[in-house]
């Protein structure tokens, strides 16, 4: 596994791993730099907060871990903790003489992964590495989760019970859960500011990511986020562990992007390459507006903000725009399944899940073909696959109709943030797609409510194109393409059930449920979507769609899939990060 | 090299730093650490410990007995004394010195200026008596040559270079 780690140089992890220690007790930092030398770790120390957060920022990739004390003349240590977590996601852990359980609790509260108390022994110390470790495994097993959902997703398309759905959502939720703090994990409507549990609707994490953008994302900082956001209950430590995720669903995205992009399968070059953060931060519309998407869809992410705008949109005309047929590539390439489509949330992250996880369970009879070459080409499927995935789960997600869904589309394709404007231009699409920063899918938890609008079935149809394409599952496609969507594909997403809906029913019975399969798991499982994962609604992906799939974007393997899409279908690429609100 | 009779001088030097309770376990933890690469380890954490234990004890006085008079009293420079005198303390295994520190620091806590006034007597008292050890000890110890460490009491052969 530690080849999977980009930290330990060492082959026989974890020696060698990069510790830094920050301690302003110099008879401390002398024992503890002597003691994890003797652990055989790579030691740098510094008594300064200050001094070690610019240490950090300056190789970003230079340490593994971070020791810190709580006193520090300079900065807090809960400060620094949340710096180093939300800037460098590191493990953090803390120390002090002072073991009030209080304190223990905040180190917990604000991300530290560990608390030890003084006097240490070395002992306590050997076994720093788990939490390098773990962190690791737990990303990979989000990503790989994300995706397990997106297979179960569309497996369980045709049963289409929210069972199957609740599971993969809460399943991978669970799983996230570890990995965060429990800020990330919300009760539904628990709104008590004061404590960290804060319910990250998708109204609030809108409103967080406008001001991630406002403020642009290199200068942002909890205070001035909570400033913006104008949320009187909310408070600065809400928003700082929830910009922590963010920054790690980013940073996971442009991981993602970057193993994508080496695969060089997708063509993005319709797709405005945005920095992972900056295309989670701003909308980053790609092409993708070509649509006057009438709804707005704001995905992000992996979340689905579906907003049930009104964008009735059946039969919507998708428009997929370039991107669009990135994404359809992508989509075609791995994403042939509707599971993917499930992890709407993180549709690059999905991807990029999915091309590991290649070995999908039948998607749906067509899949084997699809799967293994995904497989196979992962690299090129991860590539396409992102896209798609994002496709996929915007449109998903969003029902067909729905102007006033927001579809941020990741770029999926030309890196990790991977937006990708899908203007859904369903005809009913009537609000703006906005791509909303990726991060939603953070907050897909709350993906409330795929409300099967009618519409969606148009602009589906495309995405299903293209998610189809990927799933490989072509052949049921067709039936739903051709009934249900026109060329021009007007993804009017107000919500993924409705579009789901009628996506299935346009196509095919077995997708019926899909739709509630959708919204169930949006619902519960955003957060452990990851963010790659997103896809989780692929079951929209379900080859009904695909039969209508314009060859252009039917190009499985290839990831040349040029899309003319453009001219006949634009498709709002729906982000990833639909947010389903 | 030291005859047996330093190396026994040395040895129940130790072993009174632990019998009159003015070191624990902590310290052999230290003497742990210590290896053929580097003898004087456990001498340089001491000093570096005196060092900054004095700065702190000192800053501790005069912020209290505001001796600075004309600096005002500033109470957090105060408790930062006390905590990093705290953290070093533990830091060597001193087991005297903290006792007081925490009272103080309960004290500090409840802004208890007087209370903190009362034990600081006790405190630097303590502090010196283990600082005078600590400081004898170690005077000892160079006449351990690199490769060879102190030996816990148990044993007064010469060291056995851990």
């Amino acid at each position: 596994m530690e080849n999977g780690f980009s930290s330990p140089r060492s082959e026989s992890f974890p020696a060698g791993l990069r510790v830094l220690v920050v301690d302003d007790d110099p008879t401390w930092l002398k024992i503890l730099e002597k003691m994890l030398k003797k652990c055989a770790y790579d030691v740098t120390t510094c008594h300064l907060a200050r001094e070690a957060l610019n240490l950090l920022r300056e190789r970003k990739d230079g340490y593994d871990i971070v020791i810190s004390d709580v006193n520090m003349p300079d900065m807090d240590g809960f400060k620094l903790l949340e710096h180093v977590g939300l800037e460098m996601d590191l493990p953090v852990i803390m120390m002090s003489v002072d073991g009030e359980t209080s304190k223990v609790m905040k180190g917990v509260q604000h991300g530290a992964c560990d608390y030890l108390l003084k006097p240490i022994r070395m002992k306590e110390l050997r076994n720093i590495w788990q939490h390098v470790f773990r962190k690791k495994i737990h990303e990979i097993r989000d990503i790989e989760h994300e995706n397990i959902d997106i297979i179960q997703m569309s497996r369980n398309g045709s049963d289409l019970s929210d069972d199957g759905h609740m599971y993969c959502g809460e399943d991978y939720n669970s799983k996230k859960r570890k990995d965060f703090d429990k800020n990330d994990d919300k009760d539904f409507g628990d709104h008590s500011t004061k404590k960290h549990r804060v319910v990250w609707s998708v109204d609030l994490h809108q409103k967080f990511v406008k001001a991630v953008n406002q403020i642009g994302f290199d200068k942002v900082g909890p205070k001035k986020i909570l400033d913006l956001m104008n949320v009187p209950w909310l408070t600065r430590e809400n928003v700082a562990s929830h910009l922590q995720k963010y920054r790690l669903y980013l940073s996971r995205l442009q991981k993602e992007n970057d193993l994508k992009a080496s695969f060089g399968g997708i063509k993005h070059s319709d797709f405005p390459p945005k920095d992972p953060a900056a295309s989670y931060g701003h909308q980053s519309s790609i092409s993708l507006n070509q649509n006057d998407v009438a709804n707005g869809y704001q995905f992000c992410g992996s979340n689905f903000i579906a907003q049930d705008a009104d964008t009735k949109n059946p039969e919507g005309d998708l428009k997929i725009v370039s991107e669009m047929t990135e994404i359809k590539r992508t989509l075609t390439a791995d994403v042939s399944d509707p599971q993917k489509a499930r992890s709407s949330q993180s549709f690059g992250h999905s991807f990029a899940s999915l091309e590991t996880e290649a070995s999908y369970p039948a998607f749906d009879s067509t899949n084997p073909p699809e799967f293994s070459w995904s497989e196979n080409t992962e690299t090129q499927v991860k590539k396409e696959l992102k896209p798609h995935l994002q496709l996929e789960d915007g449109y998903s997600q969003l029902p067909p109709h729905g102007p006033q869904h927001q579809i941020q589309m990741n770029q999926l394709q030309s890196d990790p943030a991977v937006t990708s404007v899908v203007s859904l231009t369903g005809r009913d699409i009537s609000g703006s797609i906005e791509i909303k920063p990726l991060f939603t899918e953070f907050k897909s938890k709350h993906v409330s409510h795929v409300s099967p609008t009618e519409s969606a079935i148009d602009t589906f149809p495309v995405q299903t194109k293209s998610q189809l394409i990927n799933h490989q599952s072509f052949e049921p496609i067709s039936t739903v393409i051709s009934s249900t969507k026109p060329q021009g594909f007007n993804l009017s997403i107000t919500d993924l059930e409705s579009s789901q809906r009628n996506l299935t029913s346009a196509s095919d019975p077995n997708f019926a449920p899909i739709n509630e399969d959708l919204t169930v798991w949006l619902q519960g499982d955003y957060y452990s979507m990851n963010f790659g994962q997103s896809i989780d609604y692929i079951d929209y992906d379900d080859p009904g769609f695909l039969a209508e799939v314009p060859f252009y974007l039917y190009d499985p393997l290839t990831a040349d899939f040029q899309c003319p899409i453009d001219s006949t279908t634009e498709c709002p690429i729906v982000d990833q990060g639909l947010f389903i609100a | 090299m030291a005859g047996s009779s330093l190396q026994q001088q040395i040895a129940s030097m130790r072993q009174s730093l632990f019998d009159e309770g003015l070191l624990n376990e902590q310290f052999i933890e230290l003497e742990k650490l210590e290896d053929a690469s580097d003898p004087n380890f456990v001498k340089n954490v001491i000093n570096v410990f005196l060092t900054d234990s004095l700065k702190n004890v000192t800053g501790i006085e005069e912020s209290l007995l505001h001796l600075k008079a004309d600096e005002p009293l500033d109470i957090t420079e105060l408790g930062k004394f006390l905590h990093r005198l705290k953290s070093g303390c533990l830091g060597i295994g001193a087991k005297k010195v903290p006792i007081e520190v925490e009272k103080m620091l309960q004290c500090y806590e409840a802004g208890d200026m007087e209370g903190m006034k009362t034990i600081l007597p006790t405190m630097k008292q303590e502090y010196n008596i283990l600082e005078n050890k600590l400081e004898a000890y170690f005077e000892l110890l160079p006449h351990i040559e690199p490769g060879q460490s102190s030996d816990p009491p148990s044993k007064g052969s010469t060291s056995s270079g851990e």
